[in-house]
């Protein structure tokens, strides 16, 4: 007995441009598929045709979190439709283990004339509950929802974020073995979103494995243990979240395809570097109050970052930004010299200029790395020079201070009134 | 987090968890290209599964949409029986101002028209069922994957349901005209089960390709009524000529009879061709059912999201 829910091998999928040759080909499928013949063709690209999702392998074990991230049109809701059984893949394998669920189509099936009790026992079915089932989980259902009297009002009166409450408690509180999230969570208001991606956390701890689509980057660094970066249909990334994560945000500011370079560092994480390379960081260091070049510094410790930077081309205008993550990949500070008002102009080829940044580490103890952008523009995402994640690591060390945790020092003063 | 919320988490925790020893019966689901077709036994004991969970699906879905048409109606139930109500009382008025001579009915032309609409609206509204449903099920088809049998059930439920209220009309009607049905009312479920199961397969011949152009479910209406004059509803069974032939042969024709006859007290005929017709029945229904399941990823594929 395995523990291996999901097998996915070398699965592909093609689909057709034009509206009224794909009918075509569906109908030409559909009569392959009744005369025993494999699905779609000898397995190339027909006329029109291009491919979705290609060549995609990976596993799945009970209780992990396997997210799945990607431009629009990478292929991801694709690769969902068919785990979940909706339409046949054009070539590899595909196996799975256990009972499916799936939070996609929240409130499917719901007729607004109905009110909210009624459609709950439609939806329930159509996710495979029974009748006892139903009966049983009712209470709960309505609970977690937290709708109140609206239960019993027609769904038509529904806002959205309420549709999308009702929809999540029905299939959340199914007991599926595989679980696939289709970024239904961004949806309903912060309580209602603390609470439904906790249930989620609980189903993970519960044994559940879990395919996770997000575009929210704290989600898919808070609960998934691997992550698959797709990118025009091909797995273009896969790994720890933070590493997959650096090599997203790359891939989306450079999107012209060039270079990305990555480095794995001694202790196993990986940095990323990309950019037009019209100018670089040449060097990066952390600097104590004395001027001394440290890597260990104290909480509440006054420190420079310097960065020299060189122009390689001339330049109209250049911003420096840099951002401190803490050790799972969390921002904790960025900014840029822009948003500090001091931007650079007209900078001539193989000019040298060096930043120093002095501020007071209010960190708590623990493991830090800052990344840097080099860009033209006042975000990131336009004109990118040069980027890079890990440009420099540090640690904070508490030596002094009263004990406390987080990643923010801040003491208060206490005052008791007895 | 609130307290309450924290204690409506906490029972969550009583959701069974999937431990070892269940883990062994954890069922087995592979997807690849190959035809499902390949595999006859493992394709039928697939869809005999998904019929039986599509049970109370289709229940629910039945329920929901019968709940929901009446409620937002003024009429409510009325609308079940008024259009064949309607269409009969045309019928009697082309009868009786003789713009159309209709002669040659054993039974008493308002008696035959009646029991004939009624019973062709409860084919129709079978035939129109299966892509109906599944076009108004077309929004879930795409993101979840459900035992789409339950799609058909529900329309067959439903069809019944509507069928019973017409039914109900009609013996109510027949005995105000005098005709008294006599103890082979008993049959007569039987006879309405086999209109409707013909209708079934009928429409989920139309399915597939309904789904991919949809100017085949605006031609089905057209091809009805071209089909109704065909079939002795409003017209009776013609003695000579190749219009005799056309409807001897029509398969709807023995259902209509016998039901008719059942209805009116008449001895039920012809009852070799109504078997006939009816093993025929089962047979497309079940080969249909197996196009159905066959095309449902590939239209999935096809129609957009």
């Amino acid at each position: 007995m395995s523990d291996t829910l999901v097998r996915v091998e070398n699965v592909s999928k093609k689909f057709c441009r034009d509206l009224k040759r794909s009918l075509w080909y569906g109908m030409k499928d559909l009569g392959n598929e009744l005369l025993g013949r494999e699905h779609a063709g000898d397995g190339r690209l027909r006329p029109d045709e291009f491919w979705a999702v290609k060549g995609v392998s990976f596993d799945l074990k009970r209780g992990e979190c396997l997210g799945l991230i990607g431009p629009n049109g990478a292929g991801k809701t694709t690769l969902l439709r068919m785990l979940n059984g909706l339409i046949k893949p054009d070539a590899g394998r595909i196996e799975m283990q256990g009972r499916v669920g799936a939070l996609i189509a929240l409130g499917a099936g719901f007729n607004p004339v109905l009110s909210g009790r009624e459609n709950i026992f439609v939806n329930a079915a159509i996710l495979g509950f029974t009748r006892t089932e139903i009966r049983r989980r009712i209470d709960d259902i309505v609970a977690f929802s937290g709708l109140g009297e609206f239960i019993e009002a027609p769904v038509q009166q529904y806002s959205s974020g309420m549709h999308v409450r009702l929809g999540f408690s029905i299939a959340a509180n199914a007991s599926p073995d595989i679980l696939i999230v289709d970024e239904a969570l961004s949806v309903g208001d912060a309580h209602f979103q603390q609470s439904s991606f906790e249930r989620i956390r609980k189903l993970r701890d519960n044994g559940v494995a879990i395919i996770f689509v997000s575009h929210d980057v704290h989600a898919i660094t808070a609960i998934c243990n691997r992550v698959i970066l797709l990118n025009r249909s091909e797995v273009v990334a896969e790994g720890r979240p933070e590493a997959v994560l650096n090599y997203y945000n790359a891939l989306l500011a450079d999107r012209v395809g060039q270079t990305i370079m990555q480095r794995r560092l001694e202790d196993g994480r990986v940095a990323v570097k990309s950019g037009t390379g019209a100018a670089i960081i040449e060097d990066i260091t952390l600097l104590n109050d004395k001027g001394r070049l440290i890597d260990t510094i104290n909480v509440g410790a006054t420190v420079t970052l310097r960065i020299r930077v060189r122009s390689c081309t001339p330049i109209p205008q250049l911003i420096l930004g840099y951002l401190i993550k803490d050790r799972l990949g969390q921002a904790v500070y960025g900014t840029n010299t822009y948003h500090l008002g001091r931007p650079l102009r007209n900078l001539c080829e193989n000019a040298s200029v060096e930043y120093r940044f002095t501020f007071v580490a209010r960190l708590g103890p623990g493991s830090y790395s800052v990344s840097t952008a080099l860009h033209g523009a006042a975000t990131y995402t336009g004109d990118n020079f040069e980027w890079r994640d890990f440009a420099l690591v540090f640690d904070v060390v508490n030596a002094g201070a009263s004990n406390f945790v987080g990643v923010a020092w801040m003491p208060p003063s206490v005052e008791c009134i007895i | 987090m609130s307290q309450e919320m924290k204690s409506r988490l906490a029972d969550h925790s009583n959701s069974p968890m999937p431990d070892i020893e269940a883990a062994r019966e954890l069922p087995v689901t592979v997807y690849t290209p190959e035809s499902s077709l390949r595999n006859p036994a493992r394709m039928v004991r697939s869809m005999l599964r998904d019929l039986l969970a599509s049970r109370e699906l289709a229940w629910q879905l039945a329920v929901r949409d019968i709940r929901a048409q009446y409620r937002q109606t003024a009429l409510g139930l009325l609308w079940a029986f008024i259009l064949p109500m309607a269409n009969t009382g045309a019928w009697l008025f082309i009868q009786s101002t003789g713009i159309v001579t209709i002669q040659g009915t054993e039974l008493p032309y308002p008696v035959y028209v009646f029991t004939g609409t009624m019973l062709w609206a409860i084919f129709m509204d079978a035939v129109n069922a299966p892509l109906q449903q599944t076009v108004a099920a077309k929004p879930m088809l795409a993101k979840i994957n459900f035992p789409r049998e339950g799609l058909i059930v529900s329309g067959i439920y439903q069809t019944l349901f509507n069928a019973s209220i017409k039914i109900g009309v009609l013996l109510v009607a027949l005995l105000l005209l005098g005709v008294l049905p006599g103890w082979q009312l008993v049959f007569l479920p039987l006879a309405v089960l086999s209109l409707v199961l013909a209708g079934t397969a009928l429409g989920l011949v139309v399915t597939p390709v309904g789904m991919l152009y949809t100017d085949i479910g605006k031609g089905l209406p057209l091809l009805l009524q071209f089909l109704m004059y065909l079939t002795p509803v409003v017209f009776p069974m013609p003695t000579s000529g190749w219009a005799a032939a056309v409807f001897e042969a029509n398969p709807l024709t023995p259902l209509i009879l016998v039901s008719r006859d059942l209805l009116t007290g008449m001895p039920p005929e012809p009852l070799g061709a109504f078997l006939l017709v009816n093993a025929a029945t089962v047979a497309l229904l079940g080969l249909m059912w197996v196009v159905y399941r066959a095309a449902m990823p590939i239209l999935i594929e096809r129609m957009s999201a």
